[in-house]
């Protein structure tokens, strides 16, 4: 089995790039974005909201390749990076819907509206939940890699139904302010703060992926000597009923 | 790791790409965006009013501070929710952590 200290060089690497881009992100938020005339002070909340979003999409995208690849090639290696990014999505998909409605209550009067965007985030957040409820509900570990991938490619599905819900459907939720064909309709500073954002959660999801996915080998290892033991285990007791 | 690599370039690459253009993009849209309807108890609608765009003094040209909010109740839903999205986050590295220490024990017992 291969060694883990390049994956692990490469995610102290990253997590040090990411802790120095959160500083500076926060640095921006706090002390450089000018404060929205409108929403005023709880507009900020939109610079964890967006990027946790950006991050989710990446990771259920991530999802779904290595999923596609894993029912291709058979890989566990691939199957380990789809339960990484799986796990990391559900936990920035976690942050949007709960940053959303802290927002949303300030901006709309409520807590949470059945909106179309809203809605299809909630269900892929489901969806991955599903995801490993699934992995863990078959016979053999195989089968359940098999149908996860399967479901995490379906699930993908939901991320272009969700960017483009607020055009298709009469949505509440705003339309994009920064990422569209037109260029941003939100004043630099804005803008600059939210691509800081972006970097520092994409640096920061590639960290923790990385030492996810480490875990992953780390966890088939195990299970290797468990599979091992187990088998050398009625060995020596024959040897001993014999003796 | 070779994926790993290409990601970090294709995403350097396209922050790149993006900031000039988004930067030259906002130019034309903060001086044609319509007039904001006033806030209840906020400063007079200003014809620079857009998501976030600084209200802009006629006279000297330079930003002024935007409306301070009417409550406090802004103050802890933004405390909230960074609280919320970082403790999440810790916690998870923390699982991570444990699990990490769990599976090495492991390893080093059957080893």
């Amino acid at each position: 089995m291969e060694s883990l200290k390049g994956t692990l060089r490469w995610a102290y690497a990253l997590s040090a790039l990411a802790a120095a881009s959160v500083l500076a992100t926060f640095w921006m938020i706090f002390f450089y974005a000018p404060t929205e005339r409108e929403m005023g002070i709880v507009q900020r909340i939109y610079y964890v909201h967006v990027p946790s979003a950006w991050v989710a999409f990446l990771a259920f995208g991530i999802v779904a390749l290595c999923s596609v690849g894993y029912l291709w090639l058979r890989d566990d290696k691939l199957d380990a990076v789809a339960v990484a990014a799986a796990e990391l999505g559900t936990v920035f998909t976690t942050i949007v819907l709960l940053t959303g409605p802290l927002w949303g209550r300030i901006a709309w009067g409520t807590w949470w509206v059945w909106e179309p965007r809203l809605t299809l985030t909630l269900l892929l957040w489901f969806i991955y939940v599903g995801y490993f409820m699934l992995r863990g509900a078959t016979e053999t570990p195989e089968r359940g890699k098999r149908f996860a991938a399967v479901l995490g490619i379906v699930g993908a599905v939901d991320i272009p139904l969700i960017h483009v819900s607020v055009n298709w459907f009469r949505s509440q939720h705003p339309q994009p302010v920064v990422l569209r064909p037109e260029g941003p309709a939100a004043a630099p500073e804005i803008v600059q703060t939210l691509l800081m954002g972006f970097l520092a959660f994409t640096l920061l999801f590639f960290a923790l992926l990385l030492f996810r996915y480490g875990l992953e080998r780390l966890r088939a290892r195990a299970e290797a000597l468990r599979v091992r033991d187990e088998l050398d285990r009625p060995l020596s007791t024959s040897q001993g009923v014999l003796r | 790791m070779r994926t790993a690599r290409l990601f970090a370039v294709a995403f350097v690459l396209a922050l790149l790409a993006a900031t000039p253009a988004g930067l030259r993009a906002q130019e034309p849209s903060s001086a044609a965006s319509a007039p904001a309807a006033q806030a209840p108890g906020g400063p007079a609608a200003d014809p620079s009013a857009s998501l976030g765009t600084r209200t802009v003094d006629a006279s000297s040209g330079l930003p002024q501070r935007a409306a301070p909010p009417r409550t406090l109740r802004d103050y802890t839903h933004v405390f909230v929710a960074f609280a919320v999205a970082w403790i999440l986050l810790f916690g998870y590295v923390v699982s991570l952590g444990r699990r990490w220490s769990a599976v090495e024990r492991e390893l080093v017992a059957r080893a």
